[in-house]
């Protein structure tokens, strides 16, 4: 017997069902997990009445984050970052992408520093210079101008040289992340962007 | 006292006592990712509404005895620059906060991320077509 208590109108004509509820993150693909979802009868509010989803809700999002994880992890590897080279750029303990890889998941923050990490690999550049605000802001600049104008090269004045390094991320169908990546020397004239 | 303060006194110290309406949940899910309501009455609790207005009282319609009417208040608020709309009532009897709405307010003022993405999105149906 239900005897669950509607907490807007107090009405005990509760009809509860299970209904199948998608999480999705971009890194790691779709999960699906079964939700209860409770009607009152009398008012027709919908919701979880005794607060049991929460517990299914971590657990799915808890997945999702292993599972990102992992994907960023690998896709990283797959293109020839070297897991010690960004731990030392991010003064991470060496072997902590291992681990969360592997054994532990990372917190949050550790897994939102990921995902940027895949989304802007130049924030490593970033993360070399000691966070400098200036050299910071010309890696940001120069992957900037080589996204919006394609890498295009130009010669002449004002002509910046430095290492590129771009890359981008695609996710597949059966969620596995790749990068799109390439190493190359190119200059680019700021002034002829500009225009 | 405030009932505003009173139900942001409820999400920090009685959660068990405050129930977000599925589509409440749902809305505050699609548009700040607060996927359960421990993380949505978190953020309510820990100064998530920002800039709090009061929209208006009105008596909840369908509340099944008239009798005892419930009042809700609505909220406009902000959260960083995004315009967000809430809307709560109290049942005495019961001592239950309920959330009923909580999702962009239909007047909203376009704020300039609004704006930008109105171009953005202008500038990829022309692409495609």
């Amino acid at each position: 017997m239900n005897t669950k208590t509607c907490p807007a109108c107090g009405s005990q004509n509760v009809i509860t069902n299970k209904v199948t509820r998608s999480f999705y993150d971009r890194f790691a693909g779709d999960i699906e997990t079964e939700m209860t979802e409770d009607t009152c009868s009398l008012c027709g509010m919908e919701g979880d009445f005794e607060s049991v989803n929460d517990s299914e809700t971590k657990s799915a999002l808890e997945h999702l984050k292993k599972n990102a994880t992992q994907n960023i992890i690998n896709a990283l590897v797959a293109n020839g970052f070297s897991l010690a080279s960004i731990e030392r750029a991010l003064e991470l303990p060496q072997r902590t992408l291992s681990k969360w890889r592997n054994d532990t998941p990372p917190s949050s923050a550790g897994a939102t520093l990921l995902k940027f990490i895949s989304l802007f690999p130049w924030l490593l550049e970033v993360a070399d210079t000691n966070f400098d605000p200036l050299k910071s802001q010309e890696i940001c600049v120069h992957n900037a101008i080589s996204y919006i104008y394609g890498q295009r090269n130009q010669s002449g004045s004002n002509i910046v040289n430095r290492q590129q390094h771009t890359a981008s991320i695609n996710i597949i169908q059966n969620n596995q992340v790749v990068f799109n990546n390439s190493i190359e020397n190119s200059e680019i004239n700021i002034q002829a962007c500009m225009v | 006292m405030d009932i505003l303060k009173e139900f942001l006194a409820a999400c920090r110290d009685t959660p068990g006592k405050v129930f977000p309406w599925k589509s409440a949940q749902r809305d505050a899910r699609d548009l700040l990712k607060l996927d359960s309501k421990k993380e949505l009455l978190s953020f309510i609790s820990n100064g998530g509404l920002e800039r709090v207005e009061k929209e208006h009282v009105k008596i909840w319609e369908k509340n099944p005895h008239p009798e005892k009417p419930k009042t809700i208040h609505s909220y406009k608020f902000f959260t960083n620059a995004l315009p967000l709309y809430i809307a709560i009532f109290f049942n005495e009897e019961l001592g239950t906060w309920n959330i009923k709405s909580f999702h962009e307010p239909k007047d909203k003022n376009p704020t300039l991320a609004d704006q930008l993405k109105q171009i953005l999105d202008q500038k990829q149906l022309e692409e495609k077509s």
